[in-house]
């Protein structure tokens, strides 16, 4: 028993010195920042692609403002992360934007920064960049601007090395779901099982977005959840089951390699880089992360393939993609000063210069590291289109949504395709049908509940899908 | 001390009676921080979660959007909660029946004095238990990962000629839980058996020898009824330890594919504090009512199996589901 | 028990073949963190690397900041063990020592508690926290794992003061200590095996102790303990196999490095509480 106390006591002493030896430096290392009068502003980025621009851009401010650092801190989970600092009244000193613009104003979290965004400042901005509830609130801005409301679609990578290796062209790429098949099964073939046609994904979102964009070459009238002709939220449409079901064919028949449904984009990404996937569906902004993270340059973009090689596309300014400010900062000059030094060389630093997409600002310099960048930005200009924003009609509609989400039980369909693909859900339409009719009823009910908000704000019968829809048919409307 | 001899009988008594006011007194001083910490950091979160429970609260802002029963209706016809109920009943029932079972054999080995090496054993089969939980998911998620180590074994020996999705096949994902957790239990499960091995006199063994019984007449007849109320504790322990699978499933599947492996657990913590695995919103009211129905659960489950055990042993071993179900949670 | 040898020979081939495959998990991590990203991927149920990256270590201390969650574990885990023993301690001894007005009606009030359901209280606890401002610092974390009723520490105690003859105190107090030097000089050196046991026992659960930390250090990354730093590791850096496999090995090698040491102390810290 004696040896036990003694065990116990050389355990803790020494844990104890160790930890007392750390503070020690710690308590050190902090009372030479404060001896230096730096300012510290914190920021907490959730876009892993963005990571190396942020980090190019804050060494060169820090460079410039000695006076000012920049934390930043990468948050693996957004949002909670987000909501607990809210709830606690913590939040960081900036952010890149997660949780609803109208949920943080009624709290009145976020800081309002008409003081740098003058009418000259928001021209220097890409159309469709100021929308309510992402960048703007009732005409005011409360969000700084990061990537093109015109990005953001899916498109699809193809491996060269693999092209090469197996005699293919860009000839060969393939536009319709059949063709996709149909080479796939070559690539099987002629690499004897080494090569998957496709590695794809397990995340909700990445294959809501994935079945709606492949949906739209279906059922183009339903772009998101929303059906503009009818105006009431729909998700249940022929396009996305479709879609689902394609997905789900290329696992079973073994043309989708079967880890893609226990991976996230990181790994799906790193699994087509080493040549284990010949094509790779993804966002504008693996681009850089194939260049930068995995080291690999030698690959091409297209388009997804579609059921029978028809368009799709995505709605363009899916999301706010932002920095927000914490209103209650104590550094409010110092955060302007970022914000102004952000203004200027931002875009170009961690955009155009990383390849990580593509700028909301217009006519931004730099370099883009791998040439295949303008491809890209070709398609996405010519993927995401602007689709009618409710909320720019009637700006009612934004509380009205959030209350009639508040009713769901789930907020998508995409945890649903996860399960139908991984073979958890036999009844793929029956439970996209439970969702879409909730979405339906509780939409209508709050109808009922918002006077100032009507059907008649969903329903666009100038709008026609694909063609762009301007800020002037709004007028046409009216 | 000439006074104490004097009248020392009703002085020694009045001394006596200080004496025991004074130590009461300490007493009370001793008590006093216990009580200050049990009351603010376990009753008051337990009245509020109830109080919580009963209005819709995303955490932030006051609590003014009061439900009612509202909550618990909702949960109690809310398929996904149901499923989540079921999920921890497989859960806490198969590293039960693994865990404790699987002890229950090795201990009985190891219990043999004659057997070299039983300390290297023990150590061995122990170690998992000193591990931590969450981290030990991870490592398990890239071990019988489609490519995993698992997999790749199980290929090479041509076992299986397609890698087996252990963690996105529901079937397979609870299965593989199941195992995780009770590899992770087994070495305390078989310490206890152990403890209750030892407590067994030698005498008994060595009679059953005279009158000519073999080991397995022995084990039936001699060591397994007289290790009964020894088992009703750790059986008992397992069971409540297996209610917090908390730790293993958000690192191991997160309750995926499609919530087909969310614990009550995760099912709390995924509505409190994550608005994408839960409802599409932060819901602390909603996630507290699932927290009062846990609790009404864990109650139950103690009580059944409490009633098994009996005397002392009540006592300790509610202290530990205590300890276990109650501050770690 | 078992007589013959060779079935003794059949049990110890059973009990070593089981062994590896029981701590392989082990063995793999370590193996696998001194691996390149690539030969990760691509190596297969191969096991020795070719060629040792002790940089994966210096990678995760110092870039993914293990270095930061290791201290932060450590000082979690001596605090809280500190304070349990501290509050277990003085609570076992009133109850197991000291008769006093009420001793019955709290003992039945602390076996009471553990019949009401405690349900799940880390929404109100992590409210709690952070509305007495302690979610800034790792106190926050420290007094919500160590708050509680400790009710078997408690009981171990009470019953290892009440079974101490009298005699004890009795020597001392004729020597003219007060209770204060009674209790700290005698008697608690004397519960030594006891404060050993709950050292144990309250070490492992802390420095495994996931959801408290998580919850409370979900927007102070700075804060995180070993545990919830891995997890956030993972998220942030999806495709850093090996360097996972580092943090890995740096959370999981001390405390089993340690109890291999002492792994007699371990077992019977366990055996010894069950039984009590």
């Amino acid at each position: 028993m004696k040896k036990i106390s003694w065990f116990i006591f050389s355990l803790m002493t020494v844990l104890l010195i160790l930890s007392a030896c750390n503070s020690d430096e710690e308590t050190e290392g902090d009372s030479e920042e404060e001896n230096d009068d730096v300012v510290t502003l914190t920021f907490w980025n959730r876009y892993p692609e963005l990571r190396g621009g942020f980090e190019d851009l804050i060494e060169q401010f820090e460079a410039e403002h000695p006076g000012i650092k920049i934390e930043k801190q990468e948050v693996p989970e957004p949002e909670t992360q987000l909501r607990t600092a809210l709830s606690e009244g913590d939040l960081p000193d900036m952010w890149t934007n997660i949780v609803e613009l109208a949920e943080l104003m009624e709290v009145d979290a976020v800081k309002n920064l008409d003081e740098i965004f003058t009418d000259d400042v928001k021209d220097q901005f890409q159309e469709g960049t100021w929308f309510e509830n992402g960048t703007t609130a009732d005409g005011s801005v409360y969000g700084f601007p990061l990537a093109s409301p015109r990005s953001k679609a899916m498109i699809m990578y193809y491996n060269k090395d693999v092209f090469d290796m197996l005699g293919l062209t860009e000839d060969d790429i393939p536009a319709s779901w059949e063709e996709f098949k149909e080479l796939g099964q070559r690539i099987i073939d002629e690499s004897s099982g080494a090569v998957y046609p496709i590695v794809w994904n397990n995340p909700g979102w990445a294959n809501e977005q994935l079945v709606s964009m492949m949906g739209t070459a279906i059922t183009p009238e339903v772009p998101w959840q929303e059906n503009y002709k009818e105006g009431v939220p729909q998700v249940l449409s022929e396009g996305k089951v479709e879609s689902a079901k394609f997905l789900k064919d290329l696992l079973d028949e073994g043309l989708m390699a079967p880890q893609s449904v226990e991976i996230g984009l990181g790994e799906a990404e790193a699994t087509f880089s080493v040549g284990q996937s010949a094509f790779l569906w993804s966002g504008d902004w693996v681009g850089r992360q194939l260049f930068v993270e995995s080291e690999f340059e030698n690959w091409g973009v297209a388009p997804l393939p579609t059921k029978d090689g028809n368009p799709y596309y995505f709605h363009a300014g899916s999301e706010a993609t932002s920095i927000r400010v914490d209103n209650e900062t104590e550094h409010e000059e110092e955060v302007k000063t970022f914000l102004e030094y952000s203004l200027e060389h931002l875009h170009e630093v961690v955009y155009v210069n990383t390849g990580a997409g593509l700028p909301a600002k217009k006519e931004v310099g730099g370099e883009p590291p791998f040439e295949q960048y303008n491809d890209i930005m070709e398609l996405e200009n010519e993927l995401a289109i602007p689709v009618p924003k409710p909320a720019e009609f009637n700006p009612e509609v934004v509380e009205f949504n959030k209350a009639y989400r508040n009713k769901l039980e789930v907020g998508g369909i995409g945890d649903v395709v996860v399960g139908y693909i991984t073979g958890n859900i036999n009844d793929l339409e029956a439970e996209i049908e439970k969702i879409d009719q909730d979405m339906k009823d509780a939409f209508l009910e709050t109808l009922d509940e918002f006077p100032e908000v009507s059907q008649d704000d969903y329903i666009y019968p100038n709008w026609e899908p694909l063609a762009p829809y301007t800020i002037d048919k709004y007028d046409e409307l009216r | 001390m000439s006074k104490n001899n004097i009248n020392g009988k009703s002085d020694s008594n009045t001394k006596l009676k200080t004496l025991k006011k004074k130590k009461a007194m300490w007493a009370y001083i001793f008590l006093v921080p216990q009580i200050i910490v049990f009351f603010v950091f376990s009753a008051y979160p337990i009245v509020m979660s109830y109080v919580y429970s009963f209005y819709e609260w995303t955490g932030i802002g006051p609590l003014d959007d009061f439900v009612g029963l509202g909550n618990y209706q909702q949960l109690l016809t809310s398929p996904r909660f149901w499923n989540s109920a079921l999920v921890s009943i497989y859960y806490i029932l198969g590293t039960t029946i693994l865990g404790v079972g699987g002890a229950l054999i090795l201990a009985i080995i190891l219990n043999d004095q004659k057997l070299n090496g039983k300390g290297f054993y023990r150590a061995i089969y122990f170690l998992p238990v000193v591990t931590t939980t969450a981290i030990v998911g991870i490592i398990m998620g890239n071990i019988f990962g489609i490519n995993g180590f698992v997999n790749q074994i199980l290929l090479n020996v041509n076992l299986i000629d397609k890698p087996i999705p252990w963690l996105t096949d529901p079937f397979f994902a609870v299965i593989i839980l199941i195992v995780i957790g009770s590899w992770k239990g087994l070495g305390i499960n078989m310490v206890y058996w152990l403890a209750g091995l030892q407590s067994i006199p030698n005498e008994l063994y060595e009679s059953a020898q005279l009158d000519g019984a073999g080991f397995w007449s022995t084990l039936r007849h001699v060591t397994l009824p007289l290790l009964k109320p020894m088992a009703a504790v750790i059986i008992l322990l397992s069971l409540v330890s297996g209610i917090n699978a908390f730790d293993l499933v958000k690192t191991l599947t997160n309750g995926g594919p499609n919530f087909a492996t969310e614990t009550m657990d995760l099912f709390i913590y995924n509505f409190a504090f994550s608005s994408q695995l839960g409802g599409g919103q932060v819901r602390m009211g909603y996630a507290s009512a699932a927290g009062v129905l846990l609790g009404l659960f864990t109650f139950v489950i103690s009580m059944i199996f409490g009633a098994a055990s009996f005397g002392k042993q009540i006592t300790n071993l509610r202290g530990n589901k205590r300890r276990k179900g109650g501050v770690k949670v | 028990m078992i007589s013959t040898k060779s079935a003794r020979l059949v049990i110890h081939v059973l009990l070593i073949l089981f062994g590896i495959v029981w701590i392989y998990p082990f063995v793999w991590m370590v193996f696998s963190s001194l691996k390149t990203n690539q030969e990760f991927l691509t190596s297969g149920t191969a096991l020795i690397p070719e060629e040792f990256q002790w940089e994966n270590y210096t990678n995760a201390w110092h870039t993914a900041n293990f270095s930061g969650y290791f201290l932060n574990t450590i000082i979690f885990t001596v605090a809280t063990v500190v304070i349990v023993i501290f509050l277990s301690a003085l609570t076992g001894y009133a109850l197991g020592r000291i008769d006093f007005p009420g001793k019955k009606i709290i003992m039945i009030c602390v076996v009471a508690i553990m019949f009401i359901p405690k349900g799940y209280t880390i929404i109100p606890l992590f409210k709690l926290v952070s509305n007495m401002g302690l979610s800034d610092s790792i106190l926050g974390i420290i007094v919500a794992e160590a708050s509680g009723a400790h009710v078997l520490f408690i009981l171990m105690f009470a019953s290892f003061f009440a079974n101490l003859p009298k005699s004890i105190e009795e020597a001392a107090e004729i020597d003219g200590a007060g209770f204060l030097t009674v209790f700290s000089k005698v008697m608690l050196p004397l519960s030594m095996p006891i404060v050993a046991t709950t050292a144990i026992m309250q070490f492992i659960w802390t420095w495994s102790s996931f959801l408290v930390p998580l919850v409370l250090t979900i927007s102070k990354p700075e804060l995180r303990t070993l545990a919830v730093g891995m997890q956030s590791f993972v998220q942030t850096y999806a495709v850093d196999f090996s360097g996972m496999a580092a943090g890995a090995t740096i959370s999981l090698l001390p405390v089993m490095i340690i109890f291999i040491i002492m792994q007699r102390y371990f077992i019977e810290g366990v055996a010894g509480a069950v039984k009590s």
